[in-house]
């Protein structure tokens, strides 16, 4: 079994679909599990697709990244949650970061899951752009190895 | 009333020019009379042009008589006898064709109202009268109502013949003549006549009784009849002919057994009191069963091959199977013909498709309207040539294919071939015979038939209706081929353009470049078979297939050394390879009225190459093409030696490229020149003069004589050492003058290898093409065979002019086996020497042959991608002497040989910020374009700079080309990064080119990984950190990304060095989506997995508002030297780090923080104790920011064991420690993924786990 203490911060390599069906537990904050898996718990999704919508506003970047099976709300947060001093790039960083959200542009994001208004989304860590479109393959079939291992795990554990 | 004027034939006769005259546009007015003397003062363009009718400023007419030639005529040629009548006055009588005729108007006297008159043969007082509109000379002479032929004079001769006919005449034949015995005398004669065939009625009154005055119409007229017309009715077959689709009688018939052959044929025969008329009361349609052979009218638009083929309306093209069977003197362009009784084909070539309207025996064909136009075109009836008999045999759309194909090759290799050579003779085949023959499939031969049989069993015609696929590719003419391929150019740039298609944009370390277009095209899509010869083009230097009207460049990957530029090949296999940028502009402007159409081909349209920027070129294997036509020349295997006999041996090093000052026009090539390098062994070659092998008793001297004082040896100067040459033909004795020196410990060693330089005029580029470097060659000397003299050729610097037979192609073979005859290459001009070296092992010490000359040897060795990566890992770890490029402009290192792919190239030099703004600045850089080069084999990637402008690339040079680059410099930069640099003399030698993708991501190294991955073919699968605990301690691939930094080392180099730090431990915490995992590194893989090589240009760029100022205040800080020659290093994170650690000796940077999002809790320490400045740490925080936002890459470690990681206690941070639970790793290899290749990793892995 993985170590608890990093499966929390484990970014979980998921399909949207599967993103979406997580079960939220009203805890403060609230947490998630996928069924079926070992961990169940996660906090933390890395997801691969599209951007099919986007709403840039001086604060914060919303966009909706669809991979085929769904799609998913990010958002990506341009003020730092500490406020920032001389020595820190953080801000330049989070612009940069801010221009590879465009339509139509097929992103990596990570982030921590979270739920706005009933709504699951991730509040994005990083962006990075795929240019190579066979990566959205790739990710799809990681995704498969990681849930199959995991899910067998987890079947050994029940059974 | 004004009179008509009305004149002569002869006078016609003798103007012998294109005239026409006109009466009145009305017929039945009727003017009197009046004789004029026709002369040139009469026309109305006393002076015109002989290319149209000269029109008579009078009203005029002829008055003559229309009849049929008598036999004793000497105006009778084959087309006049089937379609012609004579129009007569008192003066002279001529050829007449009549359109709209009336079978009435045979021996009346008529007035012709319209007419064209055409001289046939100038000064013989011959031409034809095309009558346009005519009516009888006197008014009161009305048509007959029943028009009757006859041979009045014989109608009371004893002759028995009372058979009779009466039916719809359906077809009428050409003449013929046919031997035929005499029933009588027994003896063989030509019989000359034509068959009609009439289609009768069955009903009683017809079968039984004579029909005459029949006026019923109630006839069906089913039951098919052939009627035989012989000498003397043969002449009626021009109104025979005309009366297709009309009811006759006949009358005087003889029903008679023919024999033909051995077939044998009962029909009714004409007599001499045959008569023949119509019946005009009875009228029927020609039966409807027979629509599949129907009529055409068209007007006639193009008249090819002598007559064989007419185009009809520029859309249908009607294939005459007999030359007689058009009117030849009223065939012109522009003249309304009707068709009758064809077989309609649609032909499905491989390149297009064509409508066929196929003429035989049954088919009929008059002019409806006289052209205007008087340009003849000449129709030839000759006497049958092989390949009209081969012609025969053909169905319909082999038939057609044959002949586009005669007209190819005539226009391809009208100048190196004659026409006997391609068209054959009466008995012989010519090429085009046997090429078709060859080339045909055997179903569209068709059995033979006689005209006779064919007649008469027309329901078995072997000509067939319908539709025909056909295989056949055009032999294209090379100037149609590049029409048809610019015209191709267009229509995939509207396709584009339609379809919003992006641009292949590329990009190169993140700066994008414009791509450009390549399409390749099958040879199967073009439909084309390519045929030429191969020659070098004497003012580009490139090499091109050739024929007579135009050329294309090719690349060959298998080009033999030996190739002759006389020989013709086929090449049916290749590909044809468009490229470059969009064309701007309307692209209506280019017209090229279908290069590939029949009509093109026919009428041999040229075509010149006209879209500017377009590169156009075929590739193809020598290998998949035939050798069609050989010159005729013996191939030579002897070295030419003319005067002297005296050859040198010598191995080509290098071959120079174009150079900047080639120039691209024909008109100042004789100026130019291409250059190879050679090595020239130190001996000399002359063949004995019997033949025979020289006998060794010199030898035999030299070699005691060695043994004994090897000074005094070399005193003697050379040495006359005997060798063999094996040919193809059979040994070769020749005698080699060696040169020898004494080394150091008495040892005779063969001199050096010298050096010489190969000069190649613009006539001899063919000579260059095929040179290969590595390959032997003999070279002709001019000094001659002189044992007592050194011969100039091996003096320094030494250079030759090549001309025409100078160099032979050799295969070198060390092998000492004399008895080998046979050259171990197929090439027939090869020759293999033999036996030398074994012979100079025995004179000299074989130590000293073998480093002496095998050592001297150019290193042939072309580098792998792979192997160049692994070769450059190893020199840069060499420090070069002198490697600041930026510095110095002279670089240092090695010169090697690289092979490839050429993943992708631009303009652009994306490496030197500075020469990028230069470009961006549009500053002209006088050396040419600077062009980075992505050469990548299946797993790695190594990319070339350079200065290479864009008209010196070599054909097939782009995206997608297989190429070796020859002398290309291996160098150092400044930090140490090793560098591939074109230079002047580099040689980029293509091998093969293949498609780009459209959507073609260059494949970039995001990490500079080193070359020991193993093939990707063999990948071992990959793992997962959360399965750490449970596997064995082995070496695993994962793929994940950097979560956060544990812990960072910098120190600086004792040493001087480049980069003056090292990074002795860095750690990171890695996420593969199923774990997290301690990973430690150190030096270049930390180096690579903090990207400190590639963030330079983002953390200086004008993308950070606020860090923009940072490299004013690094500079005002002291950090950075102001220099006015930034080079690549001085630009990266990695020479600001160098000067950091001179500050501090040593950095260390730990995580304390417990949240990994973000790096807030960075911890600096300074070895010196000195305090970071913001700057420092702003910096230091950008790297490791940067790359905990890095992409996913695949780590290649071994799990440690805790003992193993205790060494590390001391820089562990406490976070780390909280973390301590998680497993780790040392990371031996980093690589970034292949998503393709890794996926189908990730599909066994999921299959089989």
């Amino acid at each position: 079994m993985a170590t608890g203490g990093s499966s929390s911060m484990t970014h979980a390599k998921l399909l949207a679909a599967e993103l979406l069906s997580v079960t939220v537990h009203p805890t403060s904050p609230p947490s998630f599990s996928l069924p079926r898996r070992c961990p169940s718990s996660i906090s933390r999704a890395e997801i691969l697709g599209i951007v099919v919508s986007l709403e840039a506003k001086p604060r914060f970047f919303k966009f909706l990244l669809d991979d085929g099976t769904g799609c998913v709300p990010c958002i990506l947060w341009l003020n730092p949650r500490l406020p920032p001093s001389d020595h820190d790039p953080t801000p330049e960083i989070l612009r940069l970061q801010a221009r590879r959200v465009r339509l139509g542009e097929q992103l990596r994001v990570r982030g921590r899951i979270t739920v706005y208004r009933g709504t699951l989304q991730i509040t994005v860590r990083d962006v990075l752009v795929e240019i190579d479109p066979n990566m959205e393959t790739f990710h799809r079939l990681d995704c498969v190895r990681i849930a199959k291992r995991c899910y067998g795990l987890a079947k050994h554990h029940l059974g | 009333m004004e009179t008509l004027g009305s004149f002569s034939l002869s006078d016609l006769l003798r103007l012998s020019r294109p005239v026409t005259g006109t009466a009145s546009l009305n017929p039945t007015s009727s003017r009197p009379l009046k004789r004029i003397k026709l002369d040139q003062n009469l026309l109305l363009n006393p002076n015109p042009s002989r290319k149209s009718f000269t029109p008579i400023s009078l009203p005029v007419l002829l008055v003559g008589t229309v009849n049929f030639f008598s036999e004793a005529s000497s105006h009778h040629t084959g087309s006049c006898l089937n379609h012609c009548l004579s129009f007569s006055d008192s003066s002279a009588t001529i050829c007449c064709y009549i359109a709209g005729f009336d079978p009435g108007v045979i021996g009346q006297e008529i007035h012709v109202m319209a007419w064209n008159y055409l001289p046939i043969k100038q000064g013989e007082g011959q031409g034809v009268l095309e009558i346009i509109q005519w009516r009888f000379s006197s008014p009161d002479t009305a048509p007959l109502p029943d028009f009757s032929l006859s041979l009045e004079s014989a109608q009371d001769s004893g002759v028995k013949a009372s058979s009779f006919a009466f039916g719809l005449v359906k077809s009428v034949s050409l003449t013929f003549t046919l031997p035929i015995e005499n029933g009588k005398t027994g003896e063989m004669g030509d019989s000359v006549g034509f068959l009609a065939e009439l289609l009768t009625c069955m009903c009683d009154k017809c079968a039984k009784m004579r029909p005459s005055n029949e006026k019923s119409g109630l006839h069906r007229f089913t039951e098919s009849k052939v009627i035989y017309f012989i000498k003397p009715t043969h002449k009626w077959r021009p109104v025979i002919a005309k009366l297709v689709g009309k009811v006759m009688y006949l009358w005087g018939l003889k029903k008679r057994l023919v024999v033909v052959g051995k077939e044998s044929y009962v029909m009714l025969v004409s007599t001499i009191k045959t008569k023949v008329s119509l019946c005009d009361s009875v009228v029927s349609d020609l039966p409807t069963d027979h629509s599949k052979r129907g009529a055409y009218r068209g007007i006639v638009t193009g008249i090819y091959l002598h007559g064989a083929v007419i185009e009809l309306d520029k859309k249908v093209w009607l294939l005459i199977h007999d030359t007689l069977l058009v009117p030849h003197h009223s065939l012109r362009i522009g003249a309304t013909v009707s068709v009758r009784d064809f077989h309609l084909v649609h032909a499905n070539f491989a390149w297009t498709k064509v409508i066929i309207l196929g003429t035989c025996v049954m088919t009929s064909l008059c002019i409806d309207s006289f052209a205007v136009s008087v340009k003849k075109v000449l129709v030839k009836t000759e006497e049958k040539s092989a390949l009209g008999t081969f012609l025969e045999s053909l169905n319909l759309s082999a038939k057609f294919w044959v002949l586009l194909s005669v007209s190819c090759f005539k226009y391809k290799f009208r100048a190196v071939l004659s026409d006997k050579e391609l068209l054959g003779s009466i008995n012989n085949a010519g090429l085009v015979q046997t090429y078709s023959s060859r080339s045909l499939a055997p179903d569209v031969f068709r059995p033979h038939k006689s005209m006779f049989m064919a007649f008469c069993n027309h329901d078995q015609c072997t000509y067939s209706s319908g539709h025909d696929q056909t295989k056949c590719k055009l032999i294209v003419p090379l100037s149609n081929f590049v029409g048809r391929c610019e015209e191709l150019w267009i229509s995939i740039q509207s396709e584009m353009s339609e379809s919003y298609e992006v641009h292949c944009n590329n990009t190169c370390d993140g700066i994008s470049y414009p791509g450009y277009r390549r399409r390749i095209i099958p040879s199967d899509d073009i439909g084309c078979i390519l045929m030429g010869n191969i020659q070098a083009c004497s003012s580009s230097g490139r090499l091109q297939l050739v024929d007579a009207t135009g050329n294309i460049d090719v690349v060959i990957p298998d080009l033999p050394s030996d190739l002759s530029v006389q020989t013709i090949y086929e090449v049916k296999d290749y590909e044809v390879v468009l490229e470059g940028f969009g064309i701007e502009g309307d692209n209506s402007m280019y017209e090229f009225g279908e290069p590939l159409s029949s009509r093109a081909i026919f009428k041999r349209q040229t075509y010149r190459k006209r879209i500017h920027g377009l590169m156009l070129y075929v590739q193809f294997y020598l290998k998949d093409s035939v050798c069609l036509a050989s010159p005729s020349r013996v191939p030579s295997n002897l070295p030419h030696s003319e005067n002297h006999g005296a050859n040198h041996l010598l191995v080509i090093s290098h071959k120079f490229p174009l150079t900047n000052k080639f120039p691209f026009s024909s008109a100042m090539s004789i100026c130019s020149s291409l250059f190879a390098e050679a090595l020239i062994f130190p001996c000399k070659f002359k063949r004995s003069e019997n033949g025979e092998l020289i006998q060794l008793g010199k030898f035999q001297h030299a070699l005691d004589f060695s043994k004994r004082d090897h000074k005094k040896a070399s005193e003697k100067g050379p040495w006359l050492a005997p060798c063999s040459l094996a040919s193809r033909n059979g040994g070769v004795s020749a005698t080699t003058l060696c040169q020898f020196n004494v080394d150091s410990s008495n040892y005779l060693v063969a001199k050096s290898l010298a050096r010489i330089l190969l000069e190649f005029k613009c006539e001899n580029f063919f000579s260059y093409q095929m040179l290969r470097i590595g390959g032997y060659y003999f070279l002709n000397c001019s000094e001659g065979f002189n044992p007592t003299r050194v011969c100039k050729c091996w003096e320094k610097g030494g250079s030759f002019v090549v001309t025409g037979n100078t160099l032979q192609s050799l295969s070198l073979s060390f092998s000492d086996d004399v008895n080998q005859k046979e050259p171990s290459r197929t090439s027939s001009d090869e020759l293999v020497l033999l036996k030398f070296l074994s012979e100079l092992h025995e004179i000299v010490d074989l130590k000293s042959v073998s480093q002496g000359i095998t050592n001297l040897l150019p290193p042939s060795q072309v580098l792998s991608v792979s192997s160049c990566l692994q070769h450059m890992f190893h020199q840069s770890r060499n420090l070069y002497g002198s490697t600041d490029l930026g510095a110095q402009r002279l670089g240092q290192g090695d010169l090697i040989s690289v092979c490839g792919d050429v993943e992708y190239f631009h303009d652009n030099d994306c490496d030197s910020v500075s020469l990028t703004a230069s470009k961006c600045l549009k500053i002209p850089n006088p050396r040419g374009n600077n062009i980075c080069i992505h050469l990548a084999d299946g797993n790695q990637m190594v990319v070339i700079r350079g200065n290479l402008s864009r008209k010196l690339f070599p054909i097939g040079f782009g995206v997608g080309a297989s190429a070796t680059f020859h002398r290309l410099l291996l160098t150092c930069s400044s930090n140490r990064k090793e560098k591939l640099l074109l230079t002047p003399v580099t040689y980029i030698e293509i091998t093969s080119v293949r498609k780009v993708k459209t959507n073609g991501v260059p494949n970039q190294q995001m990490f500079k990984v080193d070359s020991l991955i193993e093939s990707l073919c063999h990948l071992p699968p990959l793992g997962l950190f959360s399965d750490l605990h449970n596997k064995d301690s082995k070496v695993t691939r994962f793929c994940c990304r950097i979560l956060t930094l544990n812990v960072l080392v910098l120190e600086s180099c004792i040493i001087e060095s480049s980069p003056a730090y090292k990074i002795p431990l860095a750690g990171f915490v890695l996420d593969d989506g199923s774990a997290l995992c301690n990973c430690w590194t150190d030096n270049d893989l930390a180096s690579t997995l903090l990207s400190l090589r590639d963030i330079c240009s983002s953390f200086f760029s004008s993308d950070f508002s606020s860090l923009e100022r940072a490299p004013k205040r690094l500079l005002a800080s002291g950090l950075c030297h102001c220099s006015d020659d930034y080079s690549n290093y001085k630009n990266t994170v990695g020479y600001y780090l160098d000067h950091m650690l001179k500050k501090h000796h040593k950095v260390i940077v730990k995580n304390h923080g417990v949240s990994l999002d973000i790096c807030q809790d960075l911890l600096f320490h300074s070895g010196s104790g000195k305090v970071f400045s913001i700057l420092e740490e702003r910096l230091l925080n950008y790297i490791i920011l940067s790359s905990c936002h890095g992409p996913t890459f695949i780590a290649t470690g071994l799990v440690m064991d805790a003992s193993a990681t205790k060494q590390f206690d001391t820089y562990s941070s406490e976070s780390a420690v909280l973390r301590g639970c998680m497993q780790n790793i040392w990371i031996r290899e980093v690589a970034c993924v292949d998503p393709l290749k890794d996926a189908f990793n990730l599909i066994l892995d999921i299959k089989n786990g």
